[in-house]
């Protein structure tokens, strides 16, 4: 917490002045290597994307990323380049963020020297008249000068920053001599540092098929299944569109339903019957999908051990048994009323232990002011728990594209329509027939985009109703 | 005690890695020596003195080999004795197999073991991608080819496998000892009684009327059901076979021409036959949820009296399951009735038997067809051994087959099944006979096995194409919908076959171009 020079008081987050003293409060030149780490990220991009593309069709491009040549082609291998040239930017934002920004240029610069050396191979391209200068180039140029630039900037304001305030430099040692001090602590942490290289980064290489055919070997056809994606697949946006409307409705469902359940456990007395209906409510959660789906479907067989249909029939309400999960009309508000059923018991955990929390004074403080029980829980209680109610929803927000084995173990052909999510589109496109791991995988970045973009989005709502973020 | 804790962490973590990428390159000391005493062994030819014998073969399958819980060890190693080889088995959960496949080959080049056995779409697939050797000429000069042992049909079916290679030709790159077999229409004799038919149906018309007249006398809820409205691989079809009749709902190839059969006329006809029973209730209400082994259980419990499955053995299976079950009144003396095709269906359709195939990662292919593959059909003890596995007894007169060990059940063949076989023993190897086929295979199965053998011919050739594979996903999900949307009501005929037209035309025709090429 910073304090005040001429108090001592100490100081609100971004305080210009003193609130105590009235002093003016010193604000370090903010560091603006968020410029030079996005265009480190831009040429990254672009150097997945086409350097030479056919005018005519978007499956005819070339980079230097694919270790396959196109079959109708033979220019050199730059596979082994292309490693280092990505390596070249992403050491280039580490640099960056670890504020040496000197060494940061240098690594860009080296970064634009292997591009400019395996354009120089592509060229003979360009001597087709079918073929010009992908956006990739575009990009990647735009991307390298920017980093440059903004590394340029970046050491400016740094050392204007060491004229002005020395205060903030106090610890002055090198970064090796440091972690020279520190050696055990990093000895430790290097077992996780590796486990995380190895299983969490290194897989993230495979994005590079999103731009390959991949069905026997990875050949390179820069943006073809994005294409595809956009503008021929049909399916692929019902799937999008099917996964955001399921996941979403779900979740309001289930939170809604968790609140209510929670609110009226909280008003049992008995102790034993309320931890009684505590457990039951909670056991569907840990049966597995595949043993909740054939439940289901002999609760609700349109035969006569369908006991759903034969109630309603008896009652009157349908004239004939209906078969519930074969049609688009019905299938969602079973999918719903199952995922209701397994996970609502799970979800009042949390909000039990927050209405757990409340004191019991407030509720005695009420009663004492005449408050009913409806009143209680509208002024003690809700509020009590929106800031809960509002967590949980928000964690789960992010996760919403994350659909798969619910839907996989219900859906059938009948109902694929309002079905199908990304996740089964994904496993259908690899498992059907020859999978194109090239087109799987750009689906999959699509949707751990999609998927980045809410979790920053969560983040940025999470920071403005608890005050710190979930990332 | 920090630093000690910090060591140990990152020694933990470096052995651990180390472990995972440790190869088992030492040899098994349990695995057998070749065998020195060829008492049994088939008398090498002349072919096999010129190839080399392989040392180890690594091999990948499913479990229609004799399963891990049933002592596939004593399998192994019988099987190593009698080839002198040593064998390294893969052995994926059956169930996962077809995704494990993908993953397997995904992988790419480099890492594929030497022998594989795949689905025919797989096969056809991968061949076209030339992850499988040509043996084409390897089986053409092969000792069982040869040796007047295997039968006509196998010859045929061995040609009828044949799939386009890389090269847009075709050649054979996959092997099996059996056929592929195909599904025959069994209908339970109780409900023929009950609705007072007597004579089998031999046109659409009777059939239907077959139908109908069950369903009026059983008042049972619906009379056939099936594992969907259409099958998850070639030949599609084959649950549904009187509905179809002639139509295929895959490209396909038409006096030279290829074509995509879910347009023609013949399928729309199919299509509209199936919405009509739907409508009438003849058909499952729930088929589209359905497994085989669903129908299966609901077929020995009375709910339906005429089922699609697979001919032979599966006939006495279904029977003696419905015997022993018991779950409703006469099941004790329930009987099926196979069904010869009708007039319209013509002849069941036969699939491209699971081939057992070479990839081009094995160094020594001409090896492992001579001295693995092609014993299969040795018509000797590896013959044998792959026909009934280590499950049994013969004493030089009685065969008796012993029980399971994961069950307790018996199993009447290993991954040869005697009725499908297509090579017969050689006449020096127990005077020429099957010494279990009798036992193995009841009365009933075979006879079952015989009226499709009637009437059964090979399923439509596959041919696989780069465009065909990169569409191939999106096409079938929009013709399940589609007969599913149809015949279930949802949509007309005209209606059903104009979103196809919509949805996939430009994609069918794409493929076609590429066919016809």
């Amino acid at each position: 917490m910073a304090v005040c020079k001429a108090c001592n008081a100490e100081l609100p987050k971004n305080a210009r002045l003193c609130p105590k003293c009235g002093t003016k409060v010193y604000q370090p030149p903010k560091n603006i290597r968020i410029l030079a780490i996005v265009g480190a990220v831009i040429a990254i991009i672009g150097g997945l994307l086409p350097f030479i593309q056919n005018a005519e069709t978007v499956k005819d491009a070339y980079s230097y990323m694919s270790y396959l040549n196109n079959k109708n082609y033979a220019y050199p291998n730059h596979e082994i380049l292309w490693y280092f040239f990505m390596l070249a930017l992403v050491a280039t934002c580490i640099i960056v963020v670890v504020k040496k920004e000197v060494f940061s240029i240098i690594t860009t610069v080296i970064a634009g020297i292997i591009f400019a050396l395996t354009m120089n191979d592509l060229k003979t391209f360009l001597a087709e008249p079918q073929y010009t200068i992908g956006f990739g180039t575009y990009v990647v140029i735009f991307g390298l000068v920017l980093a440059v630039a903004g590394c340029f900037f970046d050491i400016l304001k740094y050392r204007k920053t060491i004229q002005y305030d020395t205060r903030y430099f106090t610890n002055n040692k090198s970064t090796w001599s440091r972690m020279v001090n520190h050696k055990w602590f990093y000895l430790m942490f290097l077992p996780v540092l590796i486990f995380i290289l190895l299983f969490n980064y290194w897989p993230m290489l495979g994005i590079r098929y999103a731009f390959t055919d991949y069905v026997k070997l990875p050949v390179y056809v820069g943006i073809k299944h994005f294409h595809k994606m956009a503008t021929k697949d049909t399916y692929f946006w019902m799937a999008f569109r099917n996964t955001l409307e399921l996941s979403i409705l779900k979740l309001f469902l289930n939170t809604s339903m968790a609140v209510i359940i929670s609110l009226l456990l909280h008003e049992i007395t008995n102790i034993h019957f309320k931890k009684t209906v505590q457990t039951i409510i909670y056991l569907p959660h840990f049966m597995s999908w595949v043993v909740v789906a054939a439940i289901f479907r002999m609760i609700l067989t349109t035969s006569e051990s369908g006991i759903v249909n034969q109630i309603l029939v008896n009652l009157n309400i349908i004239e004939e048994p209906v078969f519930w999960m074969g049609t688009n009309e019905t299938w969602r508000p079973v999918y719903y009323i199952i995922n209701i059923w397994k996970d609502t018991g799970w979800g009042t955990i949390l909000f039990l232990a927050t209405l757990s929390g409340i004191s019991p004074e407030l509720y005695e403080a009420a009663q004492i002011d005449g408050a009913n029980r409806w009143n209680r829980m509208r002024y003690i209680t809700l509020p009590a728990l929106a800031n809960t109610i509002i967590t949980v929803f928000i964690l789960n927000l992010a996760k919403v594209m994350n659909l798969f084995e619910s839907v996989f173990v219900l859906m059938n052909d009948a109902v694929i329509e309002v079905s199908n999510v990304i996740q089964t589109y994904i496993y259908t496109q690899s498992f059907s027939g020859v999978p194109n791991y090239g087109y799987t995988t750009a689906v999959g970045l699509f949707k751990s985009l999609v998927g980045c973009v809410l979790v920053l989005g969560c983040d940025w709502a999470s920071k403005k109703v608890r005050g710190r973020g979930i990332v | 005690m920090k630093k000690l804790v910090s060591l140990l962490l990152v020694l933990t973590l470096v052995f651990s890695m180390t472990a995972c990428g440790n190869k088992n390159t030492g040899s098994d000391a349990t695995t057998a020596a070749p065998s020195a005493d060829a008492t049994t062994a088939a008398p090498e030819t002349t072919t096999e003195k010129q190839i080399e014998k392989p040392a180890k073969i690594t091999i990948t399958c499913d479990g229609t080999v004799v399963k891990e819980d049933d002592n596939a060890q004593a399998f192994y190693d019988k099987l190593e004795e009698l080839l002198g080889i040593d064998l390294e088995f893969d052995r994926p959960d059956h169930s996962g197999y077809k995704d494990f496949i993908g993953t397997l080959f995904g992988a790419g080049q480099g890492d594929l073991p030497d022998v594989v056995l795949l689905s025919a779409d797989a096969y056809a697939t991968y061949a076209s991608l030339g992850y499988l050797w040509d043996m084409t000429d390897a089986w053409e000069n092969s000792e069982p080819k040869n040796s007047g042992r295997v039968s006509q049909l196998g010859l045929d079916l061995f040609e009828g496998s044949k799939v386009v290679g890389p090269d847009g030709e075709y050649h054979l790159y996959g092997f099996s000892a059996v056929q592929g077999n195909g599904c025959v229409t069994y209908i339970k004799q109780s409900w023929l009684d009950a609705a007072g038919v007597t004579t089998l149906p031999t046109t659409y018309a009777e059939y239907y009327d077959m139908l109908k007249k069950m369903k009026e006398a059983t008042k049972a809820e619906y009379v056939i059901s099936a594992a969907g409205l259409i099958g998850g691989e070639a030949p599609y079809i084959n649950y549904l076979p009187e509905f179809y009749q002639d139509a295929y709902p895959e490209f396909y190839e038409k006096d030279g021409v290829w074509v995509d059969g879910f347009k023609e006329d013949a399928m729309k006809a199919a299509l509209q036959r199936l919405a009509d029973a739907y409508a009438d209730g003849l058909i499952d209400p729930e088929i589209i949820n359905r497994s085989t082994k669903d129908c299966r259980t609901l077929y020995e419990e009375d709910k339906f009296g005429v089922f699609t499955y697979w001919a032979g053995k599966w006939c006495n299976t279904l029977t003696q399951n419905i015997h022993k079950g018991e779950k409703y009144a006469n099941a004790k003396t329930e009987s099926l009735v196979s069904l010869p095709p009708i007039a319209e269906v013509g002849t069941y359709l036969n699939r491209i038997a699971p081939q057992w195939c070479i990839t081009v990662d094995c160094e020594n292919p001409e090896g492992v067809f001579e001295y693995y593959l092609s014993k299969m059909l040795d018509g000797r003890d590896v013959q044998l051994l792959w026909e009934y596995g280590t499950h049994y007894t013969y004493d030089g007169s009685k065969f008796e087959l012993t029980a399971l060990e994961s069950t307790g059940n018996t199993a009447s063949y290993n991954h040869i099944d005697g009725l499908l076989k297509l090579g017969e023993y050689a006449s020096d190897f127990n005077g020429g006979k099957d010494i279990g086929l009798d036992v193995a295979s009841p009365k009933i199965a075979q006879d079952a096995q015989a009226v499709f053998n009637a009437a059964s011919k090979m399923a439509p050739s596959i041919k696989k194409t780069e465009t065909m594979n990169e569409y191939s996903a999106t096409i079938w999900t929009v013709r399940k919908s589609v007969i599913a949307d149809v015949v279930m009501g949802k949509m007309t005929v005209e209606e059903g076959m104009a979103k196809y037209e919509t949805e996939c035309g430009s994609m069918s025709e794409e493929i076609l171009d590429s066919l016809n090429k």
